[in-house]
């Protein structure tokens, strides 16, 4: 278990901010914890050892998207949840973050699944296009495209409801 | 407004990837794996288990292929790499003790290719990869004449090993196992039935810490490597409620592979078309099964465009272009596909473009398009006399639009019969799909789209429950007429995809679950 645990402590941050990405920061830490004790379960059917990352991410995915359909155990907190209930921004920017999550956020959640993963992937959880390729078993061109797509929809509907 | 909108949602990406976990979540983690600890599972997945040396060979153009992020070490033959520590090997019966490979390896090509790359790990018991490179030399070819044979013979010295065996540029990976009995030798490939390139010729030298008899080891060959628990599977295609196909990817190697079922789902027949994405099956009423395959990166392993299977087993391409849909009426000698923009206008063609064809799919021939300047991202074969078109696209607001056409074989004149202008058609999202039948019932799905149903050929559609009534995201459908046929719907409950019947869109028979090849969230 000290080998996972290793690792556990390398990749903490990274699941966390994949799940904060879906659910906001009051659920990010329950729900990373469950990402990574759902991992320790399922590690008996990791064939590749080198391929931990993608698959460890691709557990995070799903545990994600599970949890912001409802269908998981962990209930829906929006993003911009911050904004409500006066929580001090934690991230880069003051309010400037504050304002992002509000505005940008609603748009993120509407993206289709496959656009909201990658930006999380990519943005809040670091990953490189090839490993978010890897993740998501699509190739690292097609995880590019798709990248400047999922980007491209975020944009104009940002735009399409900013006042 | 752009500029700022364009600020904001920076700002909010920014913001993503800024955020820190709390303190102490790591070791909250950790403390509960603890307790969890006497409830992990013990099984060990076999594939691990047996693989004392595992090799994955990639060839061509492939990028590395061997999981593990970085650039791969360029292999030091002349340092051993330490033993495998993780679970023993099983005691051998040679006199000379138990050969342990202790990693000192090098890989050889025949002349005949000697620009194709070959990448190699080798992975001991646990899966840690202790090794790995790419061929620096261009030896001797060592294979048997035999494809489907191994040769094993002395190597460099009588501490190593040469494995040779003849390959092809279809094999984008393989894997070379030494079995737990520390005396077998198991070469296994992806199913490649397209493949008509064999001959390329390869060798492996695996050295061992103690002597080794070449004779008293034994060589297996077999096309194994993916099972039907390896796919991810997305689209669907059925004959009768028995006989149908099931196509998908493997997410970790990225083999295009096909599945057949006689029985209803309970057993499957697995196949494939080497690397690539399938975008549709299709099965003709002569049994023939067709399928399109797209490549990312077209290339000697990944060859785009239109295959169909005979009745003997064998899967050949049958056209360059690029099928993004398939459709076949029930006879089998109409039938339609819809070729991927970019290839579409490499011919000439205006724009996306769709093929019919009257004789089963041996000549095939354009019509126009109903779509205009923008996609056709469905079209169906309803009958021999009937052709219905989906096309999408965006109007000056951003908003999206669909639109649905009716025409016959000629594609002339195309007849507006369904829109998301005036409500007819309540779809969203991408991915948009149609299949309708001869009866003119049918089913319409995409990303955002719960499947709809519709009873008059598509002109008007309703929301149909799927199953436990729950919206599902249907990854593919086939109707098959009086409301009925089969759908692929992902379970996020189960962490799989679902195989769905249904005789008139009411009562609902599970076939079969597709577990996600990750394996996730137990």
């Amino acid at each position: 278990m000290d080998a996972f645990e290793a690792l556990v402590e390398s990749q903490t941050a990274s699941v966390y901010r994949l799940a904060r990405a879906y659910v906001g920061d009051a659920g990010a830490p329950d729900l990373a914890q469950e990402v990574l004790v759902a991992a320790w379960r399922a590690l008996p059917g990791l064939r590749d050892a080198g391929a931990f990352g993608p698959w460890l991410h691709r557990i995070a995915v799903n545990r994600c998207r599970s949890a912001v359909r409802g269908t998981g155990r962990i209930r829906e907190i929006p993003m911009d949840e911050g904004v409500a209930s006066g929580t001090p921004d934690r991230g880069h920017d003051g309010f400037a973050a504050v304002e992002a999550r509000a505005v940008v956020g609603p748009a993120f959640r509407r993206l289709g699944e496959d656009h909201r993963a990658l930006i999380a992937l990519h943005y809040a959880a670091g990953l490189s296009i090839r490993e978010c390729g890897e993740t998501l078993g699509i190739a690292e061109g097609t995880a590019k495209s798709r990248l400047n797509a999922a980007l491209e929809a975020l944009r104009r509907d940002v735009g399409r409801i900013e006042p | 407004m752009t500029r700022h909108r364009d600020e904001l949602v920076d700002v909010f990406l920014a913001d993503l990837g800024a955020g820190s976990p709390p303190p102490g979540l790591a070791a909250a983690v950790g403390e509960r794996l603890r307790h969890e600890g006497s409830r992990r599972p013990s099984r060990v997945s076999p594939w691990l288990a047996a693989a004392a040396v595992l090799a994955l060979l990639a060839l061509a153009s492939f990028a590395w292929i061997v999981a593990g992020p970085g650039p791969s070490p360029t292999p030091q033959p002349s340092a051993p790499i330490p033993p495998a520590s993780a679970p023993a090997m099983s005691p051998s019966p040679s006199a000379t003790g138990s050969p342990q490979v202790l990693g000192d390896w090098t890989v050889t090509v025949n002349p005949g290719e000697p620009d194709v790359p070959v990448a190699v790990a080798v992975l001991d018991r646990s899966g840690a990869m202790t090794g790995a490179g790419e061929a620096t030399q261009a030896p001797p070819n060592d294979g048997p004449s035999d494809p489907h044979a191994l040769a094993i013979g002395q190597g460099s010295d009588d501490r190593s090993l040469t494995v040779g065996w003849t390959g092809s540029v279809c094999d984008v990976h393989a894997q070379l196992e030494l079995a737990s009995d520390g005396r077998t030798v198991a070469l296994r490939f992806p199913p490649r039935p397209s493949c008509d390139t064999l001959g390329v010729g390869f060798s492996i030298e695996l050295r061992f810490g103690t002597p080794v008899d070449p004779a008293a080891f034994h060589g297996t060959w077999s096309e194994d490597l993916v099972t039907i628990s390896d796919v991810e599977p997305n689209v669907v295609a059925f004959a009768d409620p028995d006989h149908g196909w099931v196509g998908g990817t493997t997410p970790t190697a990225g083999d295009a592979v096909v599945l057949e079922t006689t029985d209803g789902g309970a057993s499957w027949r697995v196949e494939g078309l080497g690397t690539g994405r399938l975008t549709d099956v299709a099965v003709t009423g002569r049994g023939i099964a067709w399928a399109g395959l797209a490549c990312d990166e077209p290339g000697p392993t990944c060859r785009p465009g239109l295959y169909r299977r005979d009745d003997s087993g064998l899967w050949s391409r049958v056209s360059v272009d690029w099928p993004v849909t398939l459709s076949f009426a029930g006879n089998a000698g109409a039938g339609l596909f819809v070729t991927a923009a970019s290839l579409a206008s490499q011919d000439g063609l205006p724009g996306p473009g769709i093929r019919v064809t009257e004789d089963g799919g041996d000549t095939w021939r354009a019509i126009p398009s109903p779509c205009g300047a923008f996609d056709v991202v469905d079209a169906v074969r309803v009958t021999a006399a009937q052709v219905l078109a989906l096309c999408a696209g965006e109007g000056g607001a951003g908003e999206a639009f669909k639109w649905l056409y009716r025409s016959d074989p000629a594609g002339d004149p195309w007849q507006l019969l369904a829109s998301t202008d005036d409500g007819s058609m309540p779809i969203s999202g991408t991915g948009i799909r149609i299949d309708v039948a001869e009866d003119q019932t049918g089913w319409l799905w995409g990303s955002r789209t719960p499947l709809l149903a519709t009873t008059d050929g598509g002109a008007t559609w309703r929301p149909l429950d799927v199953a436990d009534g729950d919206v599902r995201i249907v990854r593919d459908a086939d109707a098959s007429g009086g409301g009925g046929g089969t759908i692929l719907v992902w379970d996020p409950d189960r962490d799989g995809t679902l195989l769905l019947q249904t005789d008139d869109g009411k009562a609902w028979t599970q076939r079969y679950l597709f577990p996600s090849p990750v394996r996730c969230c137990g």
